[in-house]
């Protein structure tokens, strides 16, 4: 496959540095063709925070044609706009905000008021010609749809050529297109219709963001779903960055963080096929943290080269295309025939009166092990990515780049670079996940000299137990975790969420009923709480939204009986609470408590 | 030939005679037989069984023996005195001295070859003015009695030829010549008829008379005279050149003998006709020119116009290069000392001439000076030479307009160090220099980009 | 040259220039025989060699590509003003045979340019042989030093002409060494990959 791999925020811009190294050989700036990165991939790095594009060197505008680039997410909404104005006067979202204090439902409130409120739409149109999400419209037309193959054929010539121009630009270190190549005589490549060239344009995206910072975790989700709209079946992936434990150096409290995480994750992975992402890969800075001890530079190289066998193009003859991006999307998506008897729903989400909806997107676990070519052979690259058998704590002495069971997925995905039988890595990874053959999906490609190294997706290793949530090391374990967190910041910080001075009170309102009000998130999120103790998958199932139906309308709901249901347990569980609070407050209580230690 | 058969057929004959006193002679062979095989006589009746066998059986055999044997019954036949003798004579009879021809003698002899005599053949001419024939052929011919050829109706003839004429090259005069012939065998002396043969003469033409010479003409330059000269007969023409001076009075000539085709070519210097005190002077001339038998002369031609020379005094040839490395890119100063030896000023133009192997006697530069008395420098200041001269000697001249003191008008000298051998004129780093390598870099990087993005994107 | 006290013959050198030519495509050949040869072991269908040719392909940059098709242009320039410049090494075919383009101010380029065009006929091919090779990173950024080398190179060999008839064997030897230096930079790619899989 090759990706345009589009980093968003801090952490994203950094990983995809790493990604857009240039392979090419170093003229002092300058490039005589086009940047050159790994597995021929293209990048774009999308940001909302300009200081922050303004304290490095690395990209360059985009608007400017350097490459590689970044935009600004806002980029297109002058100071001035009236869609600004409106959307700030009405609602209290400033549209130029940067990343935002971590905080994801704030970047979510500013989509979502673009889908539903239809005066801001007549502003929109009339301002920009088009009643759409102008920031989504704007990273996705400007940004990220010219690095694709979608570019060919549509209406953007301007773009498309920008994109070669960008791409022949710079190198690393940014630079102007140079006259010397521009003066240059200019051989027509292989063109599509509008002259754009196919055969190095991209097959898919991949965003690549941190879960839990501030730009990715909030326009992950927007962009994805703005894209969908115009290209339902276009192959888009996600890379999510966990974050770590601990505060932040803004400060941002873990809990604060943990929530972004939650909130993106959840949104991303309620998008039904067809609405949002095709995929998520999980890792966790955690891990990489302890394993790199602080050092986020070899942090994201490790990342970079985890996914390296993935982005790798030289397949073995013969399978040249069978990882092409399309492909890896249809194995993402692809179930099992199951009875109704079946517990394994592989993602399908199930309402609860039996029917069926459309599937969700899965989680994917990378776990990578690289060696030596004279190491060892398959068990051993298999060994090294998954971990020993019955050993998946402590973290970080395998591969596995987010913890969970090897043996639980129901999907792995094995990407070699080296020289290997697919009998060998099958039956090896059979060993050690129990997963059918047929359930294990080789795609080799030929090694370098020096090393041999092994990628394996592990497609939701979660679930089918209950109780895993307790089980160190599990996906359930972690997810439980930042859940947990999550509730509890919920619980604790609602003037911090509700109390940012720029909301307007509707919005408060909105907020207040998303977060806390019936079939919110907080007890959604206990639901997930549940099925993760129960081991249910998939553990995110209804999507949520601040604003619906003109925006200020309470949060949409599923079916009545779901609401009773979801909100019979919910509900009951703060009955409880306060009965219990109650009880603690009253004197008879605690004389009681005094009793207990005394004796 | 037919003299052997005779004798055998004498002998036969007499073989076949019958003798005085044939009588057996009987050989005493110890048994004495009569059947003839002791005899020793020729048996006539198995010669003639012999030819009666041979006439029948072969007869044509039969018939030629008895042509070989047929011997014409003559007697003594009376010498035929008549002789047919004539001259046969190929070519023009209207001819010129030089044009060949063949004279051959035509005889006929009435007498059968055994009563024939030896012939004694000579060839007279009468010239003309002159009143005796002569013999032509100082030894006469010899015709033998067996050297006629027979025609098929008897008569006996021969031809001889006469390579002692064959042209009238060596006469003096043209006019009629006659050719007769004389035999004698001794007894009897034949004359043939007379051949008379017209002798003419062409006379030769003297035409483009003109004179080669430089101009002005000094007194000793290379004066030639030259002419064409055509003679029809194709004679050798004796020409000579007649040399006038301004009074018409002859002061020299000079003869030579000129083939037809050939120019005339009188070199003044090499006959001396002028000398230093003709300067200034002007000349005719004229030719006169014959061919032995008809003498003509040309009108009077002007020329040559001698102008006024004047005698210069050279010295101290000298070349001094740029730098001592003596590269071929660099000038020369080459320089000689002159003098006017008479006491006015005259204007003298002085060559200069570089001679390499590469370019052999070039022409460097030129220039008029005024020479008076007193000498001066006469300086070129020049590049002459180009890469092609590299690692060679040279030499130079000057050339000058007047006479120097060795009546010479120019002086040599041989350089004895040779041009340097070094090609390149500039440094490596110099502009030349660097931009080579500029221009070498850019091209390779252009072709290079070309390259790249044609072939490998 | 004189080369530890011994003296080498520059039609030797010469011949060592073609033996290191020589062996830098013999280990290419080698190499990709090498690999074939491995993954025929593990394909799991038949495939042909072109495939194979195909799937080892990988872009090396435009940067790199164009760096290696300068190189190999100026290699032949440096070497044919190395050997064919003078006569002091081949009287009989040299650029001196033609005084008047050789005495001219723009001659050096004349003569660059005669033998460049043929020898980017080479290039057109020779460094497509890079793009079956994973060239480490430190490798690649040596590359750059190659025109400089071969830039030098003719640049000592113009001097050489520039001297002529004087001559300077150390300026020679130098230029020598670093043409001999670029092209073993030329063919270290390929050398270090046929090592490596050789290694295996």
């Amino acid at each position: 496959m090759r990706p345009c791999l589009v980093g968003i925020g801090g952490a994203g811009g950094n990983i995809l540095k790493q990604f857009l190294q240039s392979q090419d050989v170093n003229l002092i700036g300058h490039q005589f063709g086009e940047h050159l990165a790994y597995g021929e991939v293209k990048g774009l790095w999308l940001e909302s925070a300009t200081q922050d594009t303004q304290r490095q060197d690395y990209y360059g505008s985009l608007a400017q044609g350097q490459y590689p680039p970044y935009l600004i997410c806002h980029g297109n909404v002058g100071d001035s706009s009236d869609t600004r104005k409106y959307v700030s006067e009405t609602y209290g979202f400033d549209l130029k905000a940067p990343g935002f204090d971590r905080r994801a439902e704030y970047l979510k409130g500013i989509f979502e008021v673009f889908e539903f409120d239809s005066k801001l739409k007549d502003i929109c149109l009339k301002e920009f010609k088009s009643d759409e999400n102008p920031l989504s419209g704007y990273m996705w037309r400007v940004g990220v749809r010219p690095f694709t193959i979608i570019s060919i054929g549509k209406s953007s010539k301007r773009t498309g050529d920008r994109a070669d121009s960008v791409l022949e630009s710079g190198s690393g270190n940014i630079s102007s297109i140079s006259s010397l190549s521009r003066g240059l005589i200019k051989v027509p490549k292989i063109r599509g219709g509008n002259g754009s060239s196919s055969s190095k344009l991209c097959d898919s995206i991949l965003f690549v963001a941190s879960l839990g910072g501030g730009t990715g975790t909030g326009f992950i989700n927007p962009i994805t779903s703005y894209v969908r709209t115009e290209e339902p079946i276009f192959p888009i992936f996600a890379l999510g960055i966990l974050t770590e434990k601990g505060t932040d150096k803004r400060q941002a409290k873990e809990g604060q963080r943990d929530l972004g995480a939650v909130i993106a994750m959840y949104d991303l992975l309620t998008k039904k096929s067809g609405k949002g992402i095709d995929g998520l890969i999980l890792v966790d800075n955690e891990i990489l943290l302890q394993r790199f001890e602080g050092n986020y530079s070899s942090m994201d190289a490790c990342i970079y080269s985890a996914l390296k066998p993935l982005l790798d193009l030289r397949n073995y003859p013969g399978d040249q295309l069978q990882d092409d991006s399309p492909a890896i999307r249809r194995v993402f998506w692809e179930v099992d025939e199951s009875n109704d008897n079946d517990k394994e729903k592989n993602g399908a989400q199930e309402r609860s009166d039996g029917a069926k909806e459309n599937l969700l997107p899965p989680i994917l676990v990378p776990c990578y092990h690289t060696q030596p070519d004279y190491a060892g052979d398959e068990p051993e690259l298999v060994e090294g990515a998954l971990g020993k058998p019955g050993s998946i704590f402590p973290l970080g002495e395998d591969g596995r780049l987010f913890p969970c069971d090897p043996t639980k997925a129901d999907r792995a995905l094995v990407f070699t670079r080296g020289f290997f039988s697919t009998k060998g890595i099958k039956d090896a990874v059979q060993k050690r996940t129990g997963l059918p053959n047929n359930k294990i999906m080789v795609y080799r490609k030929l090694g370098d000299s020096k090393t041999e190294d092994m990628l394996i997706l592990l497609r939701n290793p979660y679930g089918g137990a209950p109780g895993e949530h307790e089980r160190q090391g599990t996906l359930e374990w972690r997810l439980y975790d930042i859940i947990s967190e999550s509730i509890k910041y919920i619980e604790n910080n609602e003037k911090n969420i509700l109390g940012f001075q720029s909301y307007k009170e509707p919005t408060k309102d909105k907020l207040r009923a998303y977060f806390y009000g019936e079939n919110c998130l907080r007890d959604e999120l206990y639901n997930c709480l549940d099925r993760l103790e129960k081991g249910e998958r998939p553990v995110f199932l209804r999507p949520l939204s601040i604003f619906e139906d003109g925006g200020l309308v309470p949060v949409a709901s599923a079916s009545c009986k779901q609401e009773t249901d979801v909100m019979g347990s919910a509900g009951l569980r703060d009955l409880v609470k306060e009965e219990l609070k109650e009880i603690l407050r009253s004197e008879d209580c605690k004389r009681r408590i005094k009793e207990i230690l005394q004796s | 030939m037919r003299q052997v058969v005779l004798i055998l057929i004498l002998i036969l004959f007499i073989n076949t005679l019958p003798v005085h006193g044939d009588i057996d002679i009987p050989v005493d062979v110890g048994g004495g037989s009569s059947s003839g095989g002791g005899h020793r006589q020729i048996d006539f009746d198995r010669i003639f069984q012999a030819l009666q066998e041979g006439k029948a059986q072969k007869p044509q055999k039969f018939e030629e023996m008895k042509k070989l044997l047929y011997i014409e019954p003559f007697t003594t036949k009376e010498y035929d005195k008549t002789l047919a003798l004539s001259v046969d004579f190929k070519g023009n009879e209207t001819l010129n001295r030089n044009q060949k021809f063949e004279v051959n003698a035509y005889l006929e002899n009435p007498n059968p070859i055994e009563i024939r005599r030896a012939l004694y053949l000579e060839l007279d001419s009468l010239e003309p003015g002159e009143k005796t024939f002569r013999q032509v052929n100082t030894v006469p011919q010899i015709i033998q009695v067996n050297e006629y050829t027979e025609t098929k109706d008897g008569r006996n003839y021969t031809y001889r030829a006469f390579p002692e004429l064959t042209s009238f090259s060596n006469l003096k005069t043209v006019g009629p010549v006659i050719l007769r012939l004389k035999a004698t065998d001794g007894q009897y002396t034949w004359t043939s008829g007379n051949l008379t043969l017209n002798v003419i003469n062409n006379p030769p033409m003297l035409s483009n008379l003109s004179i080669e010479a430089t101009k002005p003409t000094r007194y000793n330059d290379p004066i030639d005279y030259v002419a064409n000269l055509t003679d029809k007969d194709g004679d050798a023409v004796n020409v000579t050149l007649h040399v006038l001076d301004e009074q018409g009075k002859e002061r020299g000539k000079e003869s030579q003998i000129v083939l037809p085709g050939n120019g005339v070519s009188f070199l003044a210097n090499q006959y001396g006709f002028f000398s230093k005190e003709d300067s200034g002077k002007n000349f005719t001339y004229y030719y006169s020119f014959g061919d032995g038998i008809n003498v003509s002369n040309t009108t009077i031609q002007d020329g040559p116009r001698l102008r006024k020379s004047t005698s210069i005094w050279v010295d101290s040839p000298w070349v001094t290069p740029e730098d001592e490395n003596q590269y071929w890119w660099q000038s020369y100063n080459f320089s000689i000392n002159m003098k006017n030896q008479d006491p006015e000023e005259t204007k003298v133009l002085v060559t200069l001439f570089t001679d390499t192997k590469a370019h052999p006697w070039k022409i460097a530069a030129s220039q008029e000076v005024m020479l008076s008395q007193e000498a001066k420098s006469v300086y070129f200041n020049v590049k002459p030479f180009d890469v092609l001269d590299a690692n060679q000697s040279f030499r130079f001249k000057f050339t000058y307009s007047e006479y120097d003191q060795h009546q010479k008008d120019f002086t040599e000298v041989d350089r004895d160090k040779p041009i340097n051998a070094k090609l390149v004129k500039y440094e490596t780093v110099s502009v030349p220099g660097v931009g080579n390598v500029l221009a070498i870099l850019l091209v390779a990087l252009g072709l290079s980009i070309f390259v790249e993005r044609r072939f490998y994107r | 040259m004189n080369l530890l006290g011994y003296e080498i013959s520059e039609t030797y050198l010469l011949v060592g220039l073609v033996i290191l030519l020589l062996l830098g495509r013999i280990f290419h050949l080698m190499y990709l025989r090498m690999i074939e040869s491995i993954v025929r072991k593990t394909a799991d269908s038949d495939f042909d060699f072109k495939d194979l040719m195909k799937s080892l392909h990988i872009s090396q940059g435009s940067n790199f590509n164009l760096i290696m098709i300068f190189s190999w242009s100026l290699f032949f320039v440096a070497v044919a003003f190395l050997y064919f410049l003078t006569p002091d090494i081949f009287p009989q075919w040299n650029y001196f045979k033609f005084p008047q383009v050789a005495s001219w101010e723009g001659g050096f380029a004349v003569m660059g340019m005669a033998v460049l065009i043929p020898g980017l006929f080479v290039s057109l091919f020779v460094p497509r042989a890079y793009s079956y090779y994973l060239i480490h990173r430190i490798l690649k950024e040596k590359v750059i030093l190659i025109p400089a080398l071969l830039l030098a190179s003719i640049s000592c060999s113009i001097n050489l002409g520039t001297i002529y008839p004087a001559t300077d064997p150390f300026l020679w030897n130098l230029g020598y060494v670093m043409v001999f230096a670029a092209l073993a930079l030329m063919i270290a790619p390929i050398f270090v990959g046929f090592l490596e899989e050789w290694r295996k």
